[in-house]
């Protein structure tokens, strides 16, 4: 067993999920879920409503009881932590508070369960911005609010490891900015941040790791620079007759070329450009057409074609 | 195990709903032991005293209740066991704590209620007479009484894992339940967990109890025998709260 949490940790690999499968009574909400996260990333993970995005997150954190499959944290199964705040931070659900209890009394009792000490917790709520109502009752506070006490709560011990499900969610334009911004600043200071959407658009801006699932199973582990790629996010379809050739060109030329059909993607050079290459180096062109699929389409592609569609990676680079 | 009791204490101590249920209780008892001190004809004793600790133990069952049913009702059981995924250290804390809260509880209760029934005594034409055989024993019953309470409460918390359902469950079941069937079958009285130990304290006095009273369990075997029951409640919910879904 040590051995293997060495190796799992000089991995890098701070979230292991292998084989998660979760059924409620006849329905199978996470199907045989394989993933990782790299540490020190911010991971996005994608899948629209129903996917099994919350329901992977309380596997991951040893609520709800999976069918099949396990997952680790820093190489080590949760239910081994004896002070599991210290290494991981986690934010399901704002709203997972008692209405009739102050704010620091509710990171009181949280921050005692791990053995960190007081003065913590007035740090994490200055550092949220919750000094001035940190005594009053939280079933008063606005959405916003408790979103914030959720993350103080998470940064209660100072963990690598950050796990958020939807933290946007039903926040005002004030309130998402503020998670965004706050989001980035943890990820700054190196911590791994896993953090769930529904929203591709979302997550493009601030994630480097994409781990997206549809209907409970996995669809890609991709980087969004790739994903960006494949879908077409500025790229542009080439069709000609010497392919081979265009290939040649395009690639001598700085752009990316991935197949596509009988047609070329081409990523890195606006049609412009490529029309010149071609020209220059003569060769017919059938077609060359700017692809305006958004980033939001292809993931709904994406997303919507679960059961054919599953790759592991960036699309690989002809040789 | 002593970081999750010092949580379950500031939890235990910072919601409304314990608050006001330790408020009511002292309320209840130092309110029936007034009124006992009106009613009773020349003499007031330990346990006409102390009739308000009795009927605050039905609070007791519901604070056991409480303390588990309400993470489940707020859904704070999930940061709770997320902070703490070993849940048996969880459950075992709030047991700990809910039985050392009775604990002291019900010590305060009952000095209140000898308090308040000295008082009404002196100005009434009543004698309150604390002292005599089985005093001390009563004290102590009622104590462990009043914990035994607070685990079956407790117990049917953790198996229902809702406030509301759970003091339904329990308050149906005193009153009710054990109510009918001690009509019904008198001589049984001593099987029911709560009627059969909280009639002990009667016994051990050794007032006469009327030539048709009916046989009831020793003071140790009917405190023994209820708190298996509430043991085993725990431990049904126990396994329940192990294997299912936070
Ligand atoms: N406790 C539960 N009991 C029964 N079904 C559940 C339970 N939790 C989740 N499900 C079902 O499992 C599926 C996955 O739900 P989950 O909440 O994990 O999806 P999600 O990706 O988080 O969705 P959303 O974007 O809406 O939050 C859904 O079909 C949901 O109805
Ligand atoms: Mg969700």
């Amino acid at each position: 067993m040590r051995a293997t949490d060495r190796r799992i940790r000089n991995d890098s690999r701070v979230i292991r999920s292998e084989g998660l499968t979760k059924r409620f009574g006849g329905r199978t909400a996470v199907d045989d879920l394989t993933f990782e996260v790299r540490s020190g990333t911010v991971t996005g993970f994608l899948g629209p409503n129903g996917a099994g995005k919350s329901t992977t997150m309380r596997m991951i954190m040893g609520l709800d009881v999976p069918d099949a499959g396990g997952s680790t944290l820093n190489g080590r199964r949760i239910h081994d932590l004896d002070t599991p705040m210290r290494e991981v931070g986690v934010l399901l659900d704002a709203g997972y508070l008692h209405p009739t209890r102050r704010a620091h009394h509710h990171l009181w009792a949280l921050a005692a369960s791990n053995g960190i000490p007081r003065s913590r917790v007035d740090e994490v709520l200055a550092l949220v911005g919750l000094t001035e109502v940190a005594d009053q009752r939280v079933g008063k506070f606005s959405l916003g609010m408790k979103q914030r006490l959720g993350i103080a709560a998470a940064l209660l011990g100072d963990p690598s490891i950050i796990i958020l499900d939807e933290p946007a969610n039903g926040l005002d334009p004030e309130g998402v900015h503020w998670i965004r911004t706050f989001l980035s600043y943890l990820a700054g200071q190196g911590r791994t941040v896993f953090v769930s959407s529904h929203l591709l658009s979302e997550m493009a801006l601030m994630a480097d790791d994409l781990v997206i699932i549809g209907g409970g199973r996995l669809i890609a582990e991709t980087d969004v620079r790739s994903l960006t790629a494949n879908a077409g996010g500025g790229s542009v379809i080439v069709r000609g007759p010497d392919r081979i050739g265009l290939r040649r060109a395009i690639t001598g030329a700085g752009g990316e070329v991935a197949d596509e059909g009988d047609a070329l993607a081409v990523v890195g050079m606006d049609a412009a450009a490529i029309g010149r290459v071609a020209h220059e180096a003569q060769l017919e062109l059938h077609e060359l057409a700017p692809r305006s699929t958004s980033l939001e389409d292809a993931f709904l592609q994406l997303t919507a074609g679960a059961q054919e569609y599953r790759t592991a990676g960036p699309a690989e680079e002809p040789s | 195990m002593i970081h999750q009791m010092r949580s379950e204490w500031i939890k235990f101590r910072t919601v409304r709903s314990t608050v006001v249920l330790m408020v009511l209780a002292v309320v209840l008892a130092v309110g029936v032991a007034v009124l006992a001190g009106f009613l009773v004809d020349s003499t007031m004793r330990i346990d006409d005293a102390l009739a308000g600790v009795q009927v605050a133990s039905l609070l007791i069952l519901v604070l056991g209740v409480q303390i588990v049913g309400q993470e489940y009702r707020f859904a704070t059981i999930r940061p709770t066991f997320s902070a703490t995924p070993r849940r048996g250290r969880v459950i075992l804390a709030k047991l700990v704590v809910l039985c050392v809260v009775t604990t002291v509880a019900s010590v305060a209760l009952m000095a209140l209620s000898v308090l308040s029934a000295w008082l009404v005594t002196r100005f009434q034409d009543v004698r309150l007479v604390l002292s005599g055989p089985g005093v001390g024993r009563v004290i102590i019953g009622t104590v462990v009484v009043l914990v035994i309470h607070a685990i079956l409460g407790f117990g049917v918390g953790c198996i229902v894992r809702q406030p509301i359902a759970g003091i339904v469950i329990v308050l149906v079941w005193v009153t009710v339940i054990e109510g009918i069937l001690i009509g019904l079958l008198p001589e049984a009285v001593k099987w029911f967990p709560i009627a059969g130990m909280t009639n002990v304290n009667a016994l051990v006095l050794q007032r006469d109890r009327g030539p048709d009273a009916v046989e009831l369990l020793g003071p140790v075997a009917a405190a023994l025998y209820s708190a298996s029951i509430a043991c085993a409640l725990v431990a049904i919910g126990w396994l329940r709260i192990r294997t299912s879904d936070a």
